[in-house]
């Protein structure tokens, strides 16, 4: 891979890419961690990885890092950090996607991560089934609890509004 | 014998009220409990306990009885969800569109569970900069450019020995010298030649210029001296830029001429002293104050011209008082000090 290809992918994929970490770790210094690690590793492997599945590779090696560094946090207490009121259901929401991004942080992380990998990237199930490592049986079955549990939110919120 | 002991004989009774046991060992169980009357209580207080369920009607029953169509009230988010996902089938869909006209009450569960479609959010990845590397330009080195460079400078090589055969003896009377400025003398006591480590540059015909370097230091004798004389007064252009200029044409066919007529006048044994006379080798005096011949003056040079004729108008200027400076000057001082000692 030359540079120029290498400098098109950051090109291409850095901003989803930082949108997913984003998304998932709620952290704006540790997305840009992330994405910067993810993007070295990418570039020492560069020769091994395949073109056609470049984009791929850059999820799969930002979720694991995601999910280390999610571990290590929880590890660490910072679990015990998140409040009640994170719980609660909030009716200060003015927006639908507000309230299901809302909705979305409560959501497990690996549900959390299968869906934002469907929904933002519109990948299928057998890419995230590659990315995450899951069994695609697997993926369908959080996607498909995810859902409900989105669905059970927003009918909630509707029910207090 | 049996496995039935006073210690696991009520995990076969438990068995044996449920069924589980087989002919052979309900015969032991039997056998077990005509030996042991006394645990045949228990055998009788199982029989008791044993619970029987209430009769029931289950609420219901024909809406949950859904066998002969595919979705039904168990099933059917899995079906809006599938939907939602876009993977059911054509068939499904239509069958799940008619699901829901049958039951309109789950036609806005269907719309909520699409509105838990995220959409994507626009994120800027702001150190992006960071992330992209510099390219590195290589030039590629291949053999024919190789051959190519190794040809041309084998030809600029040789073209360069071809002009030095073409021209083993450099005709000093056909090149264009340019001489500085030459001032004029009073005396001429002895011939000093004061090109010494200085580069004289020779401007010739169709050809670039020349740099020699003479280190000789030739001194000619007494009847040289008429000769040089005339050497010196050839006629040289007076020259404001000190690098060189070339000389005017008419200017050399004059001094070509001037030349031959010297040759003649010249005795053989003397030829080399004037030819270097001839051809921009500088003669000075012990009186002189200014380095007249220079080509190519360097900074140096210049400088120290410069000095010598500050000071030299300053003595001058100053008369008696400027010799009386010099001569209480520190390095004065110094060197009449060191001589007492």
């Amino acid at each position: 891979m030359t540079v120029s290809e290498y400098n098109h992918s950051v090109e291409c994929y850095s901003d989803n890419l930082y949108r997913f970490v984003l998304k998932n770790c709620k952290d704006i210094n540790k997305a840009k961690d992330i994405v910067q690690d993810t993007f070295l590793k990418f570039w020492e492997k560069r020769d091994t990885v395949d073109p056609l599945k470049i984009k791929s590779y850059l999820f799969t090696t930002a979720y694991h890092t995601l999910i280390d560094v999610v571990r290590r946090e929880k590890k660490q207490g910072s679990f015990s950090e998140v409040t009640e009121e994170s719980y609660s259901i909030s009716s200060e929401y003015s927006d639908l996607q507000e309230v299901l991004h809302q909705a979305l942080d409560k959501l497990p992380d690996d549900q959390k991560a299968v869906i934002l990998l469907r929904d933002y990237e519109g990948y299928a199930y057998h890419e995230i089934s590659e990315i995450t490592g899951m069994t695609e049986s697997q993926v369908k079955v959080y996607i498909f609890r995810g859902r409900k549990f989105l669905k059970n939110y927003l009918v909630s919120v509707e029910a207090i509004i | 014998m049996s496995g039935i002991t006073r210690y696991n004989y009520e995990a076969y009774l438990l068995d044996y009220l449920e069924q589980n046991l087989s002919a052979e060992q309900i015969l032991e169980l039997t056998l077990f409990f005509e030996i042991h009357p006394e645990l045949s209580e228990d055998l009788e207080a199982f029989e008791i306990h044993e619970l029987i369920p209430p009769k029931m009607e289950l609420m219901n029953k024909t809406e949950l009885k859904n066998e002969e169509e595919l979705i039904s009230l168990f099933n059917y988010e899995d079906f809006l969800i599938a939907e939602i996902e876009a993977l059911n089938p054509a068939e499904t869909s239509k069958e799940l569109l008619l699901f829901l006209k049958k039951n309109p009450r789950l036609y806005k569960e269907y719309v909520t569970y699409q509105q838990t479609k995220l959409l994507a959010s626009t994120v800027f990845f702001e150190a992006k900069e960071t992330l992209f590397k510099k390219e590195r330009k290589v030039i590629p080195l291949y053999w024919w450019s190789s051959v190519a460079a190794a040809t041309l400078v084998a030809f600029f090589w040789l073209q360069g020995r071809n002009d030095v055969v073409e021209n083993p003896y450099i005709s000093f009377a056909n090149m264009e010298v340019a001489l500085p400025e030459i001032e004029q003398k009073e005396t001429l006591k002895s011939a000093r030649i004061e090109s010494e480590n200085k580069e004289i540059t020779f401007a010739k015909k169709h050809s670039p210029p020349v740099a020699i370097a003479l280190k000789k230091k030739i001194v000619p004798s007494a009847p040289e001296k008429g000769l040089k004389e005339k050497a010196l007064e050839e006629p040289v252009p007076n020259q404001q830029d000190i690098t060189g200029v070339l000389l005017a044409e008419a200017s050399i066919e004059k001094k070509n001429e001037e030349d031959a007529i010297s040759k003649e006048l010249i005795p053989e044994d003397q030829e080399d002293a004037v030819l270097l006379a001839e051809n921009n080798v500088v003669i000075t005096y012990e009186d002189e104050v200014s380095v007249p011949v220079k080509k190519k003056m360097t900074k140096l040079t210049m400088i120290r011209k410069v000095i010598k004729q500050q000071v030299k108008a300053k003595l001058f200027d100053r008369g008696r008082e400027g010799i009386l400076l010099v001569v209480n000057s520190k390095p004065a001082n110094f060197i009449r000090g060191k001589n007492k000692k």
